[in-house]
């Protein structure tokens, strides 16, 4: 008899311990709380529209923004030639606006000459939108121009 | 008897935890080194009519200051640029440009924001056939 409820006590302390060990698996603190998805932050996007703009010209790249965010956009380079040693100091017209057809209808828009930062910044949703690069009345001449545009 | 149960209990909690870890820390992640402000010193040979461009990342918004510190030989004038990595010229085109000698002083300097960017020197034609060494340093934010 005193066999048979030590056997019977051991089967129940094994029982216990398997359940207790179990019982503290899993990575949740809190059981009850939901499983939710990864919160999805959008990356700037860094694209270069690059070209070549003609005397009272103008020229448009269009991108399309996935989250609402800042659109930088910056003049990064004008040239006379694409030999090194050519940056000129131009101030050309940068506008940001959205595409309608084959144009880009323009919303914003600065005077700027070619420097590091940007000098049109503006917060978008996501969506389709467009830069236009023209010339202002300054150019004597084709120019190449690099514009470096930073969106979500 | 008690002894044995008392064991198989101990071996038992023991399984069962080794069995249920969430911990991933053995895991080996990859080293990314953070960007951040810096200073980076390049050399290279500068060909005939040619160009040595070296990229950079800023990491905020800041001063870059570029020095053309020597040149082999020495005393030569050469060109030093500063702008984006691109295609117009040659990997980088230049937003602003200088000629210089080496010196002890940053020739070139430029406000940017965080991003990428490229700076070096090219030929203005002062190079000879056998070409320039040069050692360009940039400071950076």
């Amino acid at each position: 008899m005193t066999r048979q409820l030590l056997r019977y006590g051991s089967a129940c302390a094994l029982a216990i311990a398997l359940a207790t060990g179990l019982m503290a698996c899993g990575g949740s603190d809190n059981p009850s709380a939901a499983t939710t998805g990864p919160t999805v932050v959008a990356t700037p996007q860094p694209v270069l529209f690059e070209g070549k703009l003609d005397v009272g010209g103008s020229s448009f790249y269009s991108f399309a923004v996935s989250a609402t965010g800042n659109t930088n956009v910056m003049l990064a380079s004008v040239t006379t030639s694409t030999t090194p040693g050519n940056s000129t100091n131009v101030t050309l017209g940068m506008g940001l606006g959205t595409p309608l057809g084959t144009d880009c209808v323009v919303t914003t828009s600065v005077q700027a000459s070619p420097a590091l930062q940007s000098p049109l910044v503006s917060n978008l949703t996501a969506g389709t939108y467009c830069v236009r690069v023209y010339d202002v009345g300054n150019l004597k001449g084709p120019v190449n121009f690099a514009v470096r545009i930073v969106h979500t | 008897m008690r002894r044995s149960v008392g064991l198989a209990l101990v071996a038992l909690l023991a399984l069962a935890a080794a069995g249920c870890s969430s911990d991933n820390s053995s895991a080996t992640t990859p080293s990314t080194p953070a960007p951040g402000p810096g200073t980076d010193t390049f050399t290279a040979t500068l060909a005939p009519k040619g160009t040595a461009i070296h990229s950079f990342e800023a990491s905020a918004t800041g001063t870059v200051s570029v020095t053309l510190t020597t040149t082999n030989p020495p005393s030569m004038l050469v060109g030093l640029g500063i702008g984006v990595p691109g295609a117009n010229i040659g990997g980088c085109d230049l937003t602003k440009t200088v000629q210089t000698v080496a010196g002890n002083t940053a020739q070139l300097t430029a406000a940017v924001e965080s991003g990428s960017y490229c700076t070096g020197a090219f030929d203005v034609g002062t190079v000879g056939p056998t070409g320039v060494l040069v050692t360009i340093s940039v400071a950076h934010p």
